[in-house]
């Protein structure tokens, strides 16, 4: 077929982007190279148009990332522990700490790992309450009465 | 002609519509993702996907923990000493979106909040307490910096001086003061010494008087005692033999008298320096106390032929 590219230059295309894969962030240029890996096999199989494979290829692009967004979706999903990695929010929910000082109206400081945190609760509590943490609203902490 | 070139634009639109929405975040940073230029969410590590054309990033926050160093700077003490004082806070963003618009420059604004809070944590204090008190001084700038941040997202975890240089001429001054107290102290206690040696000294020399005194009244008790036994004793002999003579002869007490006489003179006599012998005075006496003894005799030899 004149002017269409060979399934090698595609194979050899899927190659070198997925190389590229390797030093650029980005977990999308396998795609584009399994992409261009499926448009050099369907061109060994068949004898197509230049303008065939482009538009093969450009879809093959779309559903490829799709797909692979949901894979990495479910791998992310599954990773163990990553989750209150940097997620102080996530990481304190019940933990103790103590009443720093008496809560005023429900609003107070809690102690916990050698820092002081602002806490508010649904009631006062005197200084040196034990004290459990149920939530995180943004830099302050909702607790209970231990 | 005109379809390969579409064709090619098309695969150039597919790759940067992919690149564009697909957003890989790095782990330790959130990312805020703004739809015609308004916040509309924050993508967490890990794969993300954002519409393209219409959603674009924002803000690319760092939520790890962020080591501040607060430059130092010259402030004045409530006693007015002017000292050097630079500091460093640890800081966290929480609420990477509030980070992100809230305030701008958020490191450059935890800064500033440092250095102002320092300068008026140190004014209300006298050189001494900015000294001695650096615990307060880091909790108090903690709970005002964390609840001045709180609108921002940010944790600010800790407060720390690091280092609080007074001038050079009170550096001096602490120095010589110290050591005066040093010395002040090594005298009260050379003093404090001393004072216990007399003390002990004393105490000793008193319990060594009481003891030889009670020695002297046990002794003293004794000889008294021993005195009463004698006397006693005494006092029974010549009852015994004022009984003995008051039952027998009155010469009894001649031959006794005699004998006692007679052992004097031979214990004056036996003296190897005595050139002098002292005789009774009434010769007579022994002539009597003699006769007293052939009367005894006499009466011996009665009894016997009666």
């Amino acid at each position: 077929m004149t002017g269409a590219i060979s399934p090698w230059v595609w194979a050899v295309a899927a190659v070198v982007i997925a190389f590229l894969e390797l030093p650029v962030p980005g977990n999308y240029l396998i795609w584009f190279a399994c992409a261009a890996a499926l448009t050099a096999l369907v061109g060994f199989a068949i004898d197509w148009t230049l303008n065939a494979q482009l538009a093969f290829f450009s879809a093959a692009c779309l559903i490829s990332c799709v797909a692979g967004y949901f894979v990495y979706r479910r791998l992310a999903l599954r990773g163990p522990d990553t989750d209150v990695v940097n997620r102080r929010d996530l990481e304190l929910v019940g933990q103790s700490g103590l009443a720093s000082e008496a809560f005023v109206n429900g609003h107070g400081r809690i102690r916990l790992n050698d820092t002081l945190w602002l806490a508010e609760g649904d009631e006062d509590f005197a200084a040196g309450t034990a004290l459990t943490i149920t939530a995180v609203h943004g830099t302050s902490l909702v607790v209970r009465r231990k | 002609m005109e379809s390969l070139v579409f064709l090619v634009a098309l695969v150039v639109l597919v790759l940067a519509v992919v690149a564009a929405g697909v957003k890989t975040v790095p782990q330790g940073f959130q990312w805020t993702v703004e739809r015609f230029g308004r916040y509309r969410t924050t993508l967490m590590p890990g794969l993300n996907l954002i519409v393209p054309f219409i959603d674009r990033i924002g803000h690319r926050i760092n939520v790890q923990e962020t080591v501040l160093e607060i430059p130092s700077q010259s402030v004045i003490t409530k006693d007015n000493a002017s000292v050097t004082v630079d500091g460093i806070v640890f800081y966290q963003v929480l609420q990477a979106a509030r980070a992100a618009y809230e305030v701008q420059n958020l490191q450059g604004a935890v800064e500033n909040m440092a250095l102002t809070n320092i300068r008026t944590a140190i004014g209300a204090l006298d050189l001494d307490e900015t000294l001695s008190k650096r615990d307060e001084i880091n909790d108090r700038l903690l709970q005002v910096l964390d609840a001045a941040t709180q609108p921002w997202g940010v944790k600010i975890t800790r407060v720390e001086l690091k280092d609080i240089s007074p001038p050079a001429n009170v550096v001096a001054s602490m120095a010589m003061q110290l050591t005066a107290e040093r010395e002040r102290r090594a005298a009260i206690l050379t003093a404090e010494g001393i004072k216990q040696a007399a003390i002990l000294k004393a105490e000793g020399d008193k319990q060594s008087q009481i003891l030889a005194a009670e020695g002297r009244l046990a002794a003293a008790n004794r000889d008294a005692e021993a005195r009463e036994r004698l006397a006693t004793a005494e006092a029974e002999a010549t009852r015994v033999v004022s009984k003995a003579v008051e039952d027998g002869n009155v010469q009894a007490l001649n031959y006794f008298v005699a004998q006692k006489y007679v052992d004097a003179l031979n214990q004056i006599g036996q003296s190897p320096n005595s050139k002098l012998l002292l005789m009774p005075m009434e010769m007579s006496s022994i002539v009597s106390a003699v006769s007293g003894i052939a009367e005894l005799t006499r009466n011996a030899k009665l009894g016997e032929t009666k």
